[in-house]
C-alpha cells in the first residue's frame, strides 16, 4: 500500500488567503522528484510555482486551472507507489479538502427536516432526496456568454445546465468562479457536472516515459544512466545531454530555482468625460490595501534624529576608490548599519500581526524600490551576514529584479525591518507608513551640508535626517530612541560596525 | 551622496548587439537608454554585413548575365556602373538604419547621441553636439563593437590603401586589387571585385584560405576562386607596400621567397580590434584580454554594474552572436533564466560565390576533441535541383558522433547555403540524433536534400551517390 501525500495551496506571506491556479506542470501519472514544479499559482501579488514536498507519482489533480483555492486547500495527491482509486478517495476524504470529487454531503433534508409551514403562500421547493433534476431555476435566463466567468466555471456551468446570470460572482475581477457555482448549486440542491479525475495509468520503473531529448536518451543508454536520475533543465522540462552528463559525473542535484514571477496585469481604464477612471488592480491594488490597513490599524509614532555622515561618506569614497568591482552607496552603508543596530535591538527587528509578536535574530531588511506599477519592498535576507560589498551587489540585483517583476517569494516577503530612502530626490525628511507586519520603518532624507555647532564653534557637516516610524503596540518610545541613537553612532563612527 | 538614476540600464553602441539588448531591457520593464555616436545599426547595418550583401547581390546578377547564353538567353553585359551598385548598397543600409530607429522608438528607449566615456562605475559621460552630460545607471552595457585592423606598414591616408569602408564605397572599379587576409571578409571582397571585373589576388598567412573553416571547404573554395581567375597565395606573409604613381607594389614573402605584386588598390582584412578607445576602461580597471573586454558567461565584467557584449567582448565577431550575448546579458541581470550565449551553437556564413556556411566542429577539431565520429559528404553534382539551376559546384559535409548520433558539425559550400545552415542549427540545438534527422522529409527537388543525404552518407546509406 502506497503512502499518499498532499500538495496543498501554500501560504506565501501573511496577506495570502487564496490562490488561483494558472498552469499545471504535471499530469496524473507523472513521476516527480522532491521539489519538482507542480503548478503555477497566481495571487494578488505574484505568480509562483507550488512544488512537491515529497517524491512520487501524481495520482490525482484535485483542482483545475482557473480555480481559486484557499490556503491549505488540496491541489494534488502524490503517491510513492501504486495506489488505487479507493485509497486516494479515502485519503482525500480524510483531508476534508476541496477535491475534484468532494465527499458527498448528507442531504440537508435528512440532517434537518424542514418543518412544514403553512403560513407562506408560496411553498419552498422541497429539499430533494432523489437525484438532482437536470434543469432547475438556475438554468433560466438570457444568453450568459457576456457574464464574466473563469473558463472552468463557464464549462462546468454549461454542462450542469446553469445560466451564469443566476450565480453571484465573487471571483477575481468580479468573475464567476467554480466556488460560486458550487454555492449556487448547493443553494438550488443541484449536482455540478464536475469532470472526472484523469485515470491513473500506472507507471513503471523504466525511464522510457521520461521526457528527454533524443541525444540525451541515447547518451544515457550508452552511459548506463537512468533518466529518472537526471535533472530536466532542457526546454519544456526535457532531460538534455548536459543533464545526463551531469548525472554521469555524479554531481549533486540542487533544487530547481524558484520560478520567476510574471509581470502584474495592466490596469484597465475607461475615459469618462475628462476623467480617467481606473479600477485598481494587481500590485497597485495590493499597495492601496496594505498601506490603508497599516495606517488604520497601526498606532504609528515617529522619532527623528540628525546624523552627520561625513565619516560614512569618507568610508564610501575610500572603498569605491580602491575597488572597482563594487560601487557602495550611502544607502548600502545605511542598510549595513541598520543590520548591526538591529542585532542589539531585537524589539525593532520583529513582525506583529495583531496577536503574535515574532522577534528575529536575523535582520531581513526591506527597501522601497520605485517600480512602474508602484513601490515594491524587496527583502535583503539576513542583512547582518553580508559585508558592505555583498550588500551593495545584492541591493543592485534586488532593485533591478523588483523592476522586472522577477523576485522570488522569499525576496518579497518576510521583512523584519524596512527602509524607505527619498534622499536622492532631495527630500529633507518625511514620515513613512509601516510595512506590515514588520514593526518599524526608517525614512531617510537627503544628506546635505548644514551648519553644526561643535565645541561651541559654528562649522558645517553633511547631515542626514532619519525618521523612524514604529508600531506602538509592541514598540515603545524608549526602544525606538535607543535604536536610533545606536544607528547614529554607527553611521558617525562607521568603524564601530566592525566591532 | 545618493542621486537619482537617470536610467535603469544604458547601452553604449547601437549595433545589432546593443540595440537588441536595449529592446530586451525595455521589454522587461527597465527604463533604458541607448548611446550612439554615429548611425543606429552599427557597422553591421551601415558598414558591414548588410551593405556588402547588397554589393554581392549585384555581383551575382553580373555573373548570371554573363552565363545566360549557356541557357539560350542572348544578353550582352554592356557596362557596370559601380556607383549605382554602391547607391543600392547605401540605400539598403540607410533604410535598415531608420528601421532600427523605429524599433527603438516603438520600445520607448531614449537614444542619446554622442560619444560615451565611463567616468566611474555606474556613471557615463556622453559628449554630443549639445555638450557633455553625466548619466547615472546601475547597469551599463558596453556594445561598441570592433574595427578591422590595419597593418603598421600601410598608410591609411594613401588612396591606394583601402579600408573595408573604402572597399564598400568605391568610385570606380580598381583594375587590380590585392586583399591581405583570406578570412570571411577578405574572400567576400575578393569575390565581389572579381565578378565586377577586377584582377584579384588573395594573400593569406595560414596554409589555406578560410583557415577557421573545415579544410575540405577551404580547398573547395580555393579551387572555385582559382577557376574564377582569383590568385590565392597561402602561407604567404605581407612584407611591405610601396606606393607608386601608376600602381602600388605589395611585397610578400613565402618561406624564403620574396615576390612583388603590382596593384591599383590594397585591402587589409586580417582581423579586428576592439573599439575601446576613449571609453575610459583603463581608469576603471576593466580586465581585457588582447584588447577585448573580459566577461563572465552572462556578460558581466570585473567592474560593478558594467557589462560587455558582442565584438568588443571577443570572438567570434558575428552580429548574431552579439544579439544573443546582448539578450542573455539583459535577461540574466533582470532575473530571467537564460542559457549563456557561449553554450549556444553559432553558425557562420560567407557570402562569396560560392557561399560557405558552417556550424559546430570541423573534422580536425572533432579529432582533437577525441570524439569517435564518422564523416558524411554529399556533392551537389548529384543534386538535381542544384544541377538544374546551374549551381552544381558545392558540397555538404557532416561530422556525426558515433556514440550518440549527435551531429557535431556541418559544413556547406555552394549556392545559397547560408539560407540552409539553420536546418542543422535547429537539429543540433534540439539535440537530434542522425536518426531523427533522417526521419525528416526534405522536399524534392531542393538543394537541401543534400543535407539529408550527407547525414545518410555518414552511415554509408546515402541513396543518391
Amino acid at each position: 500500500m502506497a503512502t499518499l501525500s498532499a500538495v496543498v495551496m501554500p501560504k506565501w506571506g501573511m496577506e495570502m488567503t487564496e490562490g488561483e491556479l494558472a498552469e499545471w506542470h504535471v499530469a496524473v501519472g507523472d513521476q516527480l522528484a522532491a521539489n519538482a514544479d507542480v503548478v503555477d499559482v497566481e495571487t494578488a501579488k505574484i505568480v509562483n510555482t507550488v512544488t512537491a514536498s515529497a517524491a512520487g507519482t501524481v495520482v490525482r489533480l484535485c483542482a483545475s486551472v482557473g480555480d481559486v483555492v484557499p490556503v491549505g486547500g488540496l491541489l494534488a495527491v502524490v503517491a510513492d507507489g501504486a495506489a488505487d482509486e479507493a485509497e486516494i478517495d479515502a485519503f482525500v476524504g480524510g483531508l476534508g479538502g476541496s477535491g475534484a470529487a468532494p465527499a458527498p454531503e448528507e442531504a440537508p433534508a435528512n440532517a434537518a427536516p424542514a418543518p412544514a409551514t403553512a403560513s407562506d403562500t408560496t411553498t419552498a421547493p422541497a429539499p430533494a432526496a432523489a437525484p438532482a433534476p437536470t434543469t432547475s431555476k438556475l438554468s433560466e435566463g438570457p444568453d450568459d456568454s457576456d457574464v464574466p466567468a473563469s473558463p472552468v466555471a463557464r464549462r462546468i456551468a454549461a454542462k450542469s445546465g446553469i445560466n451564469l446570470h443566476n450565480v453571484t460572482a465573487s471571483g477575481r475581477h468580479g468573475r464567476v468562479s467554480l466556488d460560486d457555482l458550487r454555492q449556487a448549486a448547493a443553494g438550488a440542491n443541484l449536482d455540478l457536472q464536475l469532470p472526472a479525475a484523469r485515470e491513473f495509468d500506472g507507471h513503471s520503473a523504466d525511464d522510457s516515459e521520461v521526457n528527454a531529448t533524443p541525444v540525451a536518451r541515447r547518451l544515457a543508454a550508452k552511459l548506463g544512466v537512468n533518466l529518472n536520475d537526471c535533472r530536466n533543465t532542457g526546454r519544456h522540462g526535457r532531460v538534455s545531454k548536459a543533464d545526463v552528463e551531469a548525472a554521469a559525473a555524479k554531481r549533486g542535484t540542487a533544487a530547481p530555482a524558484a520560478a520567476p514571477a510574471s509581470a502584474p496585469a495592466t490596469t484597465p481604464s475607461s475615459r469618462v468625460d475628462d476623467v480617467s477612471q481606473q479600477t485598481l488592480a494587481g500590485a497597485r491594488k495590493t499597495i492601496a490595501r496594505v498601506v490603508a490597513k497599516a495606517k488604520q490599524e497601526v498606532p504609528h509614532f515617529r522619532v527623528n534624529i540628525d546624523v552627520n555622515v561625513d565619516e560614512a561618506m569618507a568610508l564610501r569614497r575610500m572603498l569605491n576608490a580602491r575597488r572597482s568591482d563594487v560601487k557602495v552607496s550611502l544607502n548600502d552603508i545605511l542598510i549595513r548599519a541598520c543590520a548591526s543596530a538591529l542585532e542589539n535591538h531585537p524589539r525593532l527587528n520583529a513582525r506583529f500581526d495583531g496577536e503574535t509578536l515574532e522577534q528575529h535574530s536575523q535582520a531581513h531588511i526591506a527597501s522601497a524600490v520605485a517600480a512602474e506599477n508602484g513601490v515594491l519592498m524587496p527583502v535583503l535576507r539576513d542583512a547582518g551576514s553580508l559585508g558592505l560589498a555583498a550588500t551593495s551587489t545584492a541591493m543592485r540585483d534586488l532593485a533591478t529584479r523588483a523592476k522586472t517583476g522577477r523576485l522570488a517569494m522569499d525576496e518579497m516577503d518576510g521583512a523584519t525591518f524596512s527602509i524607505s530612502n527619498l534622499g536622492m530626490f532631495g527630500i529633507d525628511s518625511f514620515d513613512a507608513i509601516i510595512n506590515q507586519p514588520a514593526v518599524a520603518i526608517l525614512a531617510v532624507g537627503a544628506a546635505e551640508q548644514r551648519p553644526i555647532v561643535r565645541d561651541g564653534e559654528l562649522t558645517s557637516g553633511l547631515i542626514m535626517k532619519l525618521s523612524l516610524s514604529s508600531d506602538h503596540r509592541v514598540v515603545d518610545g524608549a526602544d525606538a530612541a535607543q535604536f536610533l541613537a545606536e544607528l547614529k553612532a554607527l553611521l558617525e563612527t562607521p568603524a564601530m560596525m566592525l566591532g | 551622496m545618493s542621486k537619482v538614476n537617470d536610467y535603469d540600464l544604458m547601452v553604449i553602441g547601437g549595433g545589432p548587439g546593443g540595440y537588441s539588448a536595449a529592446i530586451r531591457s525595455s521589454q522587461l520593464g527597465l527604463k533604458t537608454a541607448l548611446i550612439e555616436k554615429a548611425e543606429l545599426g552599427g557597422v553591421c547595418l551601415n558598414w558591414g554585413c548588410i551593405p556588402t550583401k547588397a554589393l554581392l547581390h549585384c555581383a551575382e546578377l553580373v555573373n548570371d548575365i554573363r552565363s545566360a547564353s549557356k541557357y539560350g538567353i542572348d544578353v550582352t553585359l554592356n557596362s557596370i556602373d559601380i556607383a549605382l551598385m554602391v547607391g543600392h548598397s547605401r540605400n539598403t543600409a540607410s533604410r535598415l538604419s531608420s528601421g532600427v530607429a523605429y524599433l527603438i522608438k516603438k520600445n520607448g528607449i531614449d537614444v542619446i547621441e554622442g560619444s560615451a566615456a565611463l567616468k566611474e562605475p555606474c556613471v557615463v559621460t556622453v559628449s554630443g553636439a549639445t555638450g557633455e552630460r553625466d548619466y547615472r545607471s546601475p547597469h551599463i552595457v558596453v556594445a561598441t563593437g570592433a574595427t578591422l585592423r590595419n597593418l603598421p606598414d600601410l598608410d591609411p591616408q594613401s588612396p591606394r590603401v583601402w579600408s573595408a569602408r573604402d572597399a564598400m564605397t568605391p568610385d570606380a572599379n580598381p583594375g587590380s586589387l590585392v586583399v591581405i587576409g583570406a578570412g570571411a571578409i577578405g574572400v567576400e571582397f575578393a569575390s565581389f571585385y572579381a565578378d565586377v571585373g577586377a584582377s584579384v589576388t588573395l594573400v593569406e598567412a595560414a596554409d589555406r584560405i578560410l583557415p577557421t573553416e573545415d579544410p575540405e571547404i577551404s580547398a573547395r573554395m580555393q579551387k572555385a576562386l582559382k577557376s574564377r581567375g582569383i590568385t590565392c597565395h597561402t602561407s604567404t606573409f605581407f612584407d611591405s607596400f610601396t606606393d607608386g604613381a601608376d600602381q602600388g607594389v605589395v611585397q610578400v614573402r613565402s618561406g624564403d621567397t620574396v615576390s612583388d605584386i603590382a596593384c591599383d588598390r590594397v585591402l587589409v582584412a586580417v582581423g579586428v580590434s576592439a573599439n575601446t578607445d576613449g571609453l575610459g576602461l583603463d581608469s576603471l580597471g576593466v580586465a581585457l584580454d588582447r584588447g577585448f573586454i573580459q566577461t563572465d558567461a552572462h556578460g558581466a565584467t570585473n567592474v560593478a554594474g558594467l557589462y560587455a557584449i558582442g565584438d568588443v567582448a571577443g570572438a567570434p565577431w558575428l552580429a548574431h552572436k552579439a544579439v544573443h550575448e546582448g539578450v542573455v546579458c539583459i535577461e540574466h541581470l533582470a532575473g530571467v533564466d537564460a542559457k549563456p550565449a557561449g553554450e549556444r551553437l553559432i553558425p557562420g556564413c560567407i557570402y562569396a560565390r560560392p557561399q560557405v556556411a558552417s556550424i559546430g566542429l570541423t573534422e580536425p577539431a572533432a579529432r582533437e576533441a577525441g570524439r569517435n565520429f564518422s564523416v558524411g559528404r554529399f556533392d551537389l553534382q548529384a543534386n538535381g535541383k542544384a544541377l538544374a539551376s546551374g549551381h552544381g559546384d558545392g558540397m555538404v559535409k557532416v561530422i556525426l558522433d558515433d556514440d550518440t548520433g549527435e551531429i557535431l558539425g556541418a559544413h556547406m559550400i555552394g549556392y545559397g547555403v547560408s539560407e540552409q545552415i539553420q536546418g542543422y542549427a535547429i537539429a543540433m540545438g534540439a539535440e537530434l540524433t542522425n536518426k531523427e534527422f533522417e526521419e525528416v522529409v526534405f522536399p524534392h527537388p531542393t538543394q537541401s536534400e543534400a543535407m539529408h543525404e550527407a547525414v545518410l552518407d555518414a552511415e554509408g546509406i546515402a541513396l543518391n551517390q
